[in-house]
């Protein structure tokens, strides 16, 4: 079974069935949403069969599909790229978490009825395939091709569904997606992933993580698709796109930055302390919410640049968190806000009394990014502080204090939009519905097993994360 | 009964109910009272479970065992961090154990017994604070311990969503949470940076002199970080701050599970002894001087305040010092007996908020703290490692000043009140484990019981007790008693002098100013940060947005944009443009 296509076929369903949904006549138009939403499943079901066969403890990729892909390079046209899927510690849970997300998140962010509906499913699947197959890319240049894919779909979901300012912001998140995608490209070309790359590489390669992952400076696009844009970037935005970002920066640039460590350390922490400070002033829910996973995304980023087993395995498994809690978080805000009218957070407050269950599961979201006990972040932040302990204990300070700048920003939103006095208006709001509550119920059931076991994920991740890192091939 | 069987059966049944009550509150099956009722009944059940399994331990302990053990394995690892899920149930943490799930017990079964029972939300928090209790208390490793104590934390602040209207009251739980996370933090730094050192977080690697033999980097910062830390925690350093807050919001129960969070604290801080023993020569004497002068604030604090949550906040803060001190001195028995007492006598005063006769019988049989605390710590200080000539008498005022602040509670508090069995009676039973566990562990210390003392865990003499000690702290206690219950009782006059001049009136003022720790990380840490963020935002909109975003123009565009805004309300706008157009066409014209 190793040799057989399981990897193609997960890209392919999604990106299959947006053709289909895409290509579908007017008068078949009844048959896209199921279409679509049978290809989600799908996927999801078919990643899990791929995940359950993943073997623990091996840190090569497995499942490996190869094909030169970039050819006539070099000064001579004869050195050809190659191009590789593959599964390992480092995507493992990314693939599960983009695969089972999309269809639970497409349960409540679809916009049924609308006219342009073929455009909602045909760009939403196409975000899922090109999400997917940038954390399977074994190769710098693919997964920059993959991350460009993402652009287009980002264009026409946020141009057409967003809110006020869903131009600036379809243009930003674009544009955003397409530097990400050039710097990485431009960076596998010119050796990010294999054993010499240079100083242009790894320079190229942090760009390209900064604009997609996205960190400061270029995080304005993120914040503005998580605001502005429609209920289903908000939460691709605050659960997939860091993801994709840190097992991106863990896979390519880490191993290739051994000199530079401290530098990248120095520039992350304080891109996690810019976020974090923007979190405790945010004034909009959503706001909040994506300055808080900026921050967390920035302090995974600090694991994988320490370059060690712990640090990596951290990374990845504190980016996992994020996903799960930032998904969770993003779709309470997504529902207060709906049900409110407006997400600034002056307009909130006492909803504990009215909504309860909403109450609960944003504090346990919240507890969830800012890796409390009973998260997949718990394990993975004490594994970043154990390789930032190296370095000294004054790193080590430091990326607390980011923790605590962060979980006071996020207990002073809770308490903003959940405790003190309630308006009338307020008081008459309705708590999550059953649909919402499912997805609440599924994310936290991920979250405890993840946080109450992290053994399960840490056996296959570390593994990868300690092994000699997988180089980008080159044939002449 | 096996190793592994004995520790599940203590740890599991909480946590389980835990999980089981917040489905039962999520479902919404129990929607009458009387169906409420039978399922927050189940939190003090499974709590009384792990209390039985506890028994059965010490029952074991008694009979010749030096601890039970049990591994379940590496909870992960990954490069050279291995969290394992190692616990061990030893004299010392069985003690503190029983302290945590009596407590656990009388809040839920307080809380299940009302007239209108809490809600299943709650019961849910109790039980898996009481569990996260149980979990830190019981753990090997000082990762482990960390996760059972922001358990505690985070059930305890959960609790406020079961109480949403309040700004007050919110803001007490999130001053009390953000400052404990404060001391976690402090505490995270100085295990990581002991883990550098050391390469092991098992807590007991570090009573073992061959694992400092191996490396020769001394614990003293990482020790620093970590008592900080702990001091934060435990409301010793910002003087209950983390009580105040909650132990003012009724109901009862609510404030009362804070006291959960004394046991695990100051059951790290014990294991952390040995390690004070080997840092720096100045450490424990500093630590200690420090705890007692916290201690002396506390008690003043105390005899001036007349509210009886804030009794409560600031004789946690006093007896947690105390503990402090015990620990520093290097008498494990002390630190155990007071945070036996201040865990109960913290969830007794919480939970006898407003029935005076609970109240003022927690408050009796708790005066006798000082007098048992104030003896072992001096017996400490006195011959243990701190060794300082002038700690001994620093206790001794600080004794006295806390007998004197419980004999005016005391004094304030008399009386029946109407009804005050009904809801009393968890009160007044964790009221007696307290006097109880004060007072039984003397016996012991005076034997020089070596189970119970940390010099059997270091491999080190640390003291002898003696009865001339026991005496000294008597006659402090004494007159500190009688001066307690004469400034209450007999002179008014007096009594207003004490409060409003003097020196003890000053410090008063000086601490209800909040110009101690809560100033501090108000206007260090609150107003800073949210200044900085001020910041961000600015030169998120202006440089980020403008310059990175829109480019050049952008910033150009905001900037004149800005300045002409500005310069309109002034009503010289037009004369400002006129004046620039005149120096833009002088300029032209010079370059020209």
């Amino acid at each position: 079974m190793i040799g057989a296509p399981l990897l193609i076929l997960l890209l392919a369903m999604p990106a299959i069935a947006a053709v289909v949904v895409a290509a579908l006549p007017a008068a078949h138009g009844a048959m896209r949403a199921p279409i679509a939403r049978a290809a989600a499943w799908a996927t999801a079901a078919w990643s899990a069969l791929i995940v359950l066969r993943f073997e623990a403890g091996v840190g090569a990729p497995q499942f490996v599909q190869s094909w030169g892909w970039l050819r006539g390079l070099g000064p001579d046209g004869d050195t050809v790229l190659t191009g590789r899927l593959g599964l390992d510690g480092f995507n493992v849970t990314a693939v599960a978490l983009i695969a089972w997300i999309t269809p639970l998140v497409l349960r409540r962010t679809a916009p049924d009825g609308d006219r342009r509906e073929r455009t909602f499913w045909a760009a939403a699947l196409a975000l899922e395939f090109a999400a997917l197959g940038a954390v399977l890319s074994l190769d710098a240049s693919l997964f920059g091709a993959f991350v460009a894919a993402s652009a287009f779909p980002l264009l026409l979901l946020v141009g057409i569904w967003g809110g006020r300012a869903k131009l600036d912001a379809a243009t930003q998140s674009a544009t955003h997606a397409l530097i990400g995608a050039i710097a990485f490209a431009a960076a596998g070309i010119v050796g990010l992933g294999t054993a010499g790359a240079g100083g242009l590489a790894i320079a190229l390669g942090v760009i390209g993580v900064v604009a997609f992952a996205p960190l400061p400076p270029l995080h304005r696009a993120f914040v503005h698709a998580a605001t502005q844009g429609p209920p289903h970037t908000a939460v691709w935005s605050t659960a997939i796109a860091p993801l994709v970002g840190v097992v991106g920066f863990t896979r390519f640039v880490a191993p290739s930055m051994a000199g530079s460590s401290t530098i990248v350390l120095a520039l992350a922490i304080g891109a996690a302390l810019y976020a974090a400070l923007l979190a405790l002033r945010a004034q909009e829910l959503h706001a909040l919410v994506a300055h808080a996973v900026i921050a967390e995304s920035a302090l995974a980023i600090v694991g994988a640049a320490t370059g060690s087993e712990a640090g990596r395995s951290g990374a990845i498994l504190l980016a996992t968190g994020i996903g799960l809690g930032g998904a969770g978080l993003a779709l309470v805000s997504l529902a207060l806000r709906q049900r409110r009218g407006s997400g600034e957070l002056a307009r909130f407050g006492g909803l504990a009394g009215p909504m309860p269950i909403a109450a609960f599961a944003f504090a346990a979201f919240a507890s969830a990014l800012v890796a409390l006990p009973g998260s997949p972040g718990f394990a993975g932040a004490w594994l970043i502080l154990d390789a930032v302990g190296d370095f000294g204990a004054t790193w080590v300070a430091l990326v607390v204090a980011v923790q605590a700048v962060l979980a006071a920003a996020l207990v002073t939103g809770f308490r903003a939009v959940m405790l003190g006095p309630c308006s009338s208006r307020n008081a008459k709001l309705v708590d999550l519905e059953r649909r919402d509550r499912a997805i609440v119920f599924v994310l936290l059931v991920a979250i405890a097993a993840l946080g109450l076991v992290p053994r399960t994920a840490v056996d296959r991740i570390a593994p990868s994360a300690g092994a000699a890192p997988v180089t980008t091939e080159v044939r002449r | 009964m096996p190793n592994a069987t004995s520790l599940l059966t203590i740890l599991m049944p909480p946590l389980a109910c835990a999980a089981v009550l917040a489905l039962i509150a999520a479902s919404g099956v129990a929607r009458s009272a009387a169906r409420r009722r039978m399922a927050t009944l189940l939190a003090p059940g499974a709590i009384l479970v792990s209390l039985a399994a506890t028994a059965r331990g010490l029952v074991d302990l008694v009979g010749g065992a030096a601890s039970l053990e049990a591994d379940f394995g590496p909870w992960f690892a990954a490069g050279s961090l291995t969290v394992r899920l190692d616990f061990v149930l030893d004299p010392v943490t069985a003690l503190l154990v029983v302290a945590a799930g009596v407590v656990g017990c009388a809040v839920a079964l307080h809380g299940a017994t009302r007239r209108e029972p809490t809600s299943i939300g709650a019961a849910a928090a109790i039980t898996a604070a009481t569990g996260g209790a149980f979990v830190a208390l019981l753990a090997a490793d000082a990762i482990v311990w960390l996760a059972g104590v922001q358990v505690v934390a985070v059930a305890g602040w959960v609790i406020a969503i079961d109480q949403p209207r309040g700004a007050a009251r919110a803001d007490g739980r999130f001053v009390g949470f953000v400052v404990g996370r404060i001391g976690d933090a402090a505490i995270a730094v100085g295990l990581v940076a002991l883990h550098v050192g050391l390469g092991t977080l098992q807590v007991a690697d570090w009573s073992r002199a061959a694992v400092f033999a191996a490396t020769p980097s001394s614990p003293t910062w990482p020790v620093i970080a970590i008592v900080g830390g702990l001091t934060i925690g435990l409301g010793v350093a910002p003087w209950g701050l983390r009580w105040n807050g909650l132990a003012t919001a009724p109901p009862r129960e609510r404030a009362a599970i804070v006291a959960l969070t004394i046991a695990p604290l100051l059951g790290l801080a014990i294991h952390v002894a040995p390690l004070l023993v080997r840092a720096a020569d100045w450490v424990a004497p500093t630590v200690a001087i420090a705890c007692t002068t916290s201690a002396l604030l506390a008690g003043t604090m105390l005899a001036v305040e007349r509210r009886a949550a804030q009794v409560c906040a600031h004789a946690a803060s006093a007896w947690s010092a105390l503990a402090l001190v015990a620990i520093a001195s290097g008498t494990t028995a002390a630190a155990t007996a007071i945070a036996m007492t201040a865990t109960l006598g913290t969830a007794a005063l919480a939970l006898a908020n407003t029935d005076r006769l609970a109240r003022a019988i927690a408050l009796v049989t708790l005066g006798g703290l000082p007098l048992t605390g104030g003896f072992l710590c001096i017996v400490g200080a006195a011959h243990g490692p701190t060794g300082h000539a002038v700690l001994p008498w620093l206790l001794v005022g600080a004794v006295a000043v806390i007998a004197a602040g419980c004999a005016r509670a005391i004094a304030r508090t008399r009386g029946i009140g109407r009804g005050a069995m009904r809801g009393g009676l968890p009160a007044v039973g964790l009221a007696l484990c307290a006097a109880a566990a004060g007072y039984v562990h003397t016996p012991p210390v005076l034997a020089g019981m070596r189970g119970f003392s940390l010099a059997a865990r270091i491999g080190e003499e640390t003291g002898t007790t003696g009865w001339r000690d026991l005496a000294v702290v008597a006659v402090a206690v004494g007159i500190g008693l009688v001066v307690g219950f004469a400034t209450a009782n007999g002179s008014p006059r007096l009594d207003r002098v004490l409060r409003r001049r003097g020196p003890i009136g000053r410090l008063h003022a000086l601490a209800t100013a909040r110009f101690y720790f809560d100033g501090l990380l108000h206007r260090v840490i609150r107003l800073r940060m949210r200044r900085l963020g001020g910041y961000a935002h600015i030169v998120d909109d202006f440089l980020v947005d403008g310059f990175v975003v829109r480019g050049l123009g952008g910033v150009l565009i905001r900037i004149t944009g800005e300045g002409l805004r500005i310069a309109q309300p002034a009503r010289v706008g037009a004369a400002i443009l006129l004046l620039a157009a005149a120096i833009a066409v002088g300029l032209l014209g010079v370059l020209w």
